[in-house]
């Protein structure tokens, strides 16, 4: 099995399906320790269905890379719902509800009267699933991921202490003369990039796991926030690198495979975290 | 937090540096074993026409290799103008001004597809004997070319000189 790993390596495209993959879980898991302690576990699932209404629109008008449309689009509706989504008539979970529907629908609606592909569900089914995707990225793809998990890494490592006061006590963040509308966009468009890139890793449906679970996990065994977001970054690596090696040993679909891989590592946490409970 | 900038930029810098390996695309894709070992050392022995060894060997491969490695043909076809290829699938076929015969392979719950083009002898409909029915599985080996179509610019890639194993599946 070494020797199949081994030559497997030599192929330019899952070399950089590794790197693009284990940067972006990397990415996925510090935005979701954040998500998750503010209570907004599920926006990665909204926001990835408006991914997909943005790539649908992209499809139709034929555009030469859907980057163009996607992320805007999604940039746009993640700072609607995370800067604004408590603060109008509809609250924070029946707008991201509005916001995940509506884009699937109109998407699929879309990609079925106007669609000029021979394989519409394949298309569908590859955008909600990542089945292969990550597999078929090409060397500018990988450098913007790269170059956006970079981004991320420097802007927790240079503002952490502002972070951590606009994700627990915004109140307090406010008083101490913290910009907590600059600091909310930045999370929300950074959140809303990753989300656009992690659609070629796990698709759409699956997004939610890879921002969640190695949060969710570190949680069971940290209880400091540094501790969780370094521990939550590495065991995600840990998941997508791994899951993507045994999806292509086994020819499982990459992103199913990852996400169980991310479910099994979860588990094994809740267990150490009731031992240590009851220790 | 600023203490682990300079590792963590190490990081990312040296993952940047492991994307640059081999030459850009699928120039360095790896030949199948098979061929250097009848061949001896790579490259020294030109083999002969009618019956050289495979370099590319798509059948040793799990499904998401075969589709990634097709989306490689399409996509960067220089590489492997002028390759043999062997590639294992079901025999779809295209009804058009002629017939166009593919190797598709599928993934388990057959929505994400992917083949190449084939033709035996000539490519045109007087051969269409050689091929087997529709939808049998099959195993195509053949030379990579890529071509155009009378009055369309549009570059189409196939498998020539290609001869068909019935009843193999990956």
């Amino acid at each position: 099995m070494l020797e199949k790993v081994g030559f497997y390596l030599n192929f330019p495209f899952v070399r950089y399906a590794l790197i693009a993959g284990v940067l972006i879980a990397m990415c996925s898991a510090l935005l979701g320790v954040i998500l998750v302690l503010k209570r907004f576990s599920y926006i990665g699932d909204g926001l990835s269905h408006v991914a997909f209404g943005g790539l649908a629109l992209a499809t139709v008008l034929k555009l030469s890379d859907y980057n163009y449309l996607m992320m805007p689009l999604t940039i746009i509706a993640a700072v609607l719902l995370l800067r604004f989504g408590t603060k109008g008539k509809l609250n924070g979970d029946a707008a991201l509800a509005i916001f995940s529907v509506s884009a699937l629908a109109i998407g699929y609606l879309l990609m079925n009267v106007f669609s000029n592909s021979a394989n519409i569900s394949g298309d569908v089914c590859t955008t909600l699933f990542g089945s292969t995707s990550i597999l078929t990225l090409t060397i500018r793809e990988v450098w913007i991921c790269i170059i956006m998990s970079a981004v991320t890494l420097v802007m927790f490592c240079l503002f952490y202490h502002r972070i951590f006061a606009v994700t627990f006590d915004e109140a307090f963040a406010r008083a101490s003369g913290i910009r907590i509308g600059v600091y909310q966009t930045a999370i929300a468009v950074m959140i809303a990039v990753m989300i656009v890139l992690a659609m070629n890793l796990v698709g759409s449906l699956l997004i939610t796991a890879l921002m969640v679970f190695p949060a969710l996990s570190a949680m069971q065994v940290l209880r400091s926030f540094r501790g969780t977001l370094v521990y939550a970054a590495c065991i995600s690596m840990i998941g997508a690198g791994g899951g993507i090696l045994i999806s292509i040993l086994a020819s499982t679909p990459v992103g199913a495979t990852i996400v169980v891989f991310d479910l099994a590592i979860f588990l094994i946490h809740i267990a150490i975290g009731r031992v240590r409970g009851c220790a | 937090m600023k203490k682990c900038l300079m590792p963590v930029i190490g990081l990312i810098c040296s993952l940047g540096l492991l994307s640059g390996c081999g030459r850009a695309g699928a120039s360095a894709l790896p030949v199948s074993k098979k061929a250097e070992t009848v061949t001896g050392v790579k490259e020294k022995k030109k083999p002969s026409k009618s019956r050289r060894d495979v370099d590319y060997d798509l059948t040793e491969m799990g499904s998401d290799m075969v589709y990634a490695y097709v989306f490689q043909m399409m996509n960067d076809p220089k590489t492997f103008e002028g390759k043999r290829i062997k590639i294992a699938g079901e025999l779809q076929v295209v009804r058009d001004r002629k017939r166009y015969y593919y190797c598709v392979v599928k993934d388990a719950l057959a929505c994400c597809s992917n083949g190449v083009e084939f033709v035996c002898g000539k490519g045109d409909d007087k051969n269409a004997k050689a091929y087997p029915k529709e939808k049998t599985d099959i195993t195509v080996t053949g030379t990579y070319e890529t071509y155009k179509e009378k009055g369309s610019d549009s570059l189409y890639c196939r498998l020539k000189d290609a001869t068909i194993e019935t009843g193999v599946k990956q």
